[in-house]
């Protein structure tokens, strides 16, 4: 019997093991299945709504009866150990703040509380940020671009701030012709040239974590935007074309006045001759009065005879003077000549009458005989002017600044120089009237010496 | 008979206080091998967003407080130091999440580093008091953000 009861039992031990082993339950599901027959992947994303973070996970495997399975989710948590996942289809996700970003969590794959298959994973290497929107393109005429733009809502998040970008752009006859770039601002710019005109696109955007220190896997891509290429005409711009036109005449009118302007007006400016000294000299003096002739010729020099003469010999002489000058007057051409040459900045209102010393029996005027020296002469003020008009018809005259005095019997005369000690200009009436010296006119003249005159200023 | 009494519970006394002095001395962490980089990393990607949100838009400078450390492991050891054992008055701050996840990061590149271990109730019983102490809390936290900043910009070089 004991044997007997002993055999049974072995048997039956026998088949439980034998049972066990081949994975057949008594519910019928698979109780110790292969860890490898329940393949799932999973990815999170961060603030989807407001701070709350969203992790999902699904079976690679489709076909899989996911009828009891649950997911769970244990490490890296804030203030509890672990999380169950809910099941929406086919798809497991929780939605919660309370990951804590910092290290790997252990996420299971569960059947009535046993945990089936389990694999590591770190929320923050494992997000998938959500899907830009709001694509736009603008084609800017003056740049000859498409300018490109998106949104996306992780600039305002606090983290998984940083991504990449791609877009995706192809002409809608060539349907698998996708052209990619990769930015990481959300503007681009796209150039004309590189479409072809007159011609319909497709263009979308995707991101994706910049690799630091979160990563994860590209988002849903975008939704498209279609937009037209413009075509190229032959025309242009009617402005650009006016401009071009009146630059062009505006050329040509310069290179024709500079041709015809080149030797009279332009080439003396850029190549000036070197100019004559008399020519010059003689324009200069030119200029300032239309009745002024100035000439360096010789000729029209005046012979300056400087006598040495006592009182009433000066006052016959300066009546002679005057006879003399009344046959001159009828030459202004020369008077003014002479006047222009000497006229100076120092006095030029005044008329003043230059009378020499020697009328009161000096002689102040060393013109000797063979020395040629500047005379000196004295000046009376302009307010005697009068009365040198009248008494100039029995004075010497006096030609700005030349003492001309009727030639003396000794020596040879010697030529007038203009007087340095002081420049005169003439009054333009008195120029026309012979400047008459008041010599011995009246002795109670007082003689005024260039000390006084200057006493009197 | 009172004399020796008193001299046997004086001894024992001091003799306790000599060797939680000790022990204290044993069990002070040094931070001089973690890896700094990789903790100046999580502080600039999750756990300064922490801070932020715990202050809630108080500016750390509105605190004169300001505690300066030398080297990033004297950074580490005052953060340690006032994320784990705070005083006057606020005792609540190992829980907030700045806290949690400055010790997970501590424990992930601090070789050595045991971290703080706080069981649930007393979670509990901290959250209750944490509302109470707000404004303690902040003055306690806004040095702390500044060791962090330091920390984040001595750690670089």
């Amino acid at each position: 019997m004991m044997i007997l009861g002993t055999s049974f039992g072995m048997a039956f031990y026998l088949l439980q093991v034998v049972s066990g082993e081949s994975g057949y339950a008594q519910n019928g599901d698979f109780d110790d299945a292969e860890l490898d027959d329940y393949p799932f992947s999973c990815y999170s994303q961060l603030e989807v709504d407001g701070s709350q973070h969203l992790l999902t996970c699904t079976f690679d495997d489709p076909d899989v009866n996911s009828t009891n399975l649950e997911f769970e989710i244990c490490g890296a948590l804030l203030d509890v150990k672990c999380l169950t996942f809910n099941k929406l289809q086919e798809m497991y996700f929780i939605k919660t703040k309370k990951f804590l970003l910092i290290g790997n969590s252990e996420i299971c794959v569960k059947l009535k509380e046993k945990k089936i298959t389990c694999k590591e994973m770190n929320i923050v290497k494992i997000v998938k940020p959500e899907a830009p929107f709001d694509i736009r393109v603008i084609y800017r005429e003056g740049a000859n671009d498409f300018l490109v733009t998106f949104n996306t809502s992780h600039l305002q998040k606090k983290y998984v701030k940083e991504l990449l970008h791609e877009v995706a752009y192809r002409q809608e006859k060539h349907e698998n012709d996708w052209m990619h770039l990769n930015l990481s601002s959300t503007k681009l710019a796209l150039l004309q040239r590189k479409l072809q005109p007159d011609a319909i696109y497709e263009i979308k955007v995707r991101s994706i974590p910049k690799p630091d220190y979160f990563e994860g896997f590209w988002s849903e891509w975008s939704p498209s935007f279609h937009f037209r290429t413009p075509e190229i005409t032959g025309r242009m711009d009617p402005v650009l074309l006016i401009i071009s036109v009146l630059s062009f005449f505006s050329l040509a009118l310069v290179v024709i006045l500079a041709c015809a302007l080149w030797k009279k007006r332009i080439k003396p400016i850029v190549w000036p001759n070197l100019p004559d000294h008399k020519k010059t000299l003689e324009q200069l003096c030119k200029k300032p009065k239309k009745n002024l002739n100035v000439s360096f010729n010789p000729e029209s020099f005046l012979d300056c005879q400087i006598h040495k003469v006592d009182g009433i010999q000066a006052r016959d002489e300066a009546e002679g003077f005057l006879q003399d000058t009344s046959l001159l007057q009828p030459e202004e051409s020369e008077k003014q000549r002479l006047g222009g040459c000497v006229q100076g900045p120092t006095w030029p209102s005044e008329h003043v009458v230059i009378t020499p010393k020697t009328i009161r029996g000096d002689s102040p005027l060393e013109c000797l005989a063979g020395n040629v020296t500047l005379c000196e002469a004295l000046v009376l003020p302009s307010s005697r002017s009068p009365d040198f008009r009248d008494g100039g018809k029995n004075g010497s005259h006096v030609y700005q600044g030349l003492l001309l005095v009727p030639g003396t019997t000794n020596g040879p005369r010697p030529t007038p120089l203009p007087f340095q000690s002081g420049i005169l200009t003439l009054n333009p009436a008195a120029q026309r009237q012979p400047i008459l010296t008041s010599l011995g006119s009246s002795q109670e003249e007082a003689y005024v010496t260039m000390s006084s005159f200057y006493q009197n200023q | 008979v009172l004399p020796d009494a008193l001299l046997f519970v004086l001894s024992v006394f001091f003799r306790k206080i000599f060797i939680l002095q000790l022990v204290g001395l044993v069990l002070t962490y040094n931070f001089t091998d973690c890896d700094f980089e990789k903790i100046r990393k999580k502080y600039q990607e999750v756990i300064y967003q922490a801070l932020d949100k715990y202050m809630n838009g108080t500016k750390s400078t509105g605190f004169n407080n300001y505690i300066y450390c030398e080297d990033p492991p004297d950074c580490l050891t005052k953060i340690n130091r006032i994320t784990f054992y705070p005083n006057h008055g606020c005792t609540s701050l190992a829980q907030e999440v700045f806290a949690v996840r400055t010790n997970a990061a501590l424990t992930l590149h601090c070789p050595g580093y045991s971290g703080m271990q706080m069981n649930n109730t007393q979670a509990k019983k901290k959250r209750k008091k944490r509302e109470a102490t707000t404004n303690k809390c902040w003055e306690q936290v806004s040095p702390l953000i500044e060791l962090w900043r330091r920390f984040s910009r001595i750690s670089k070089q």
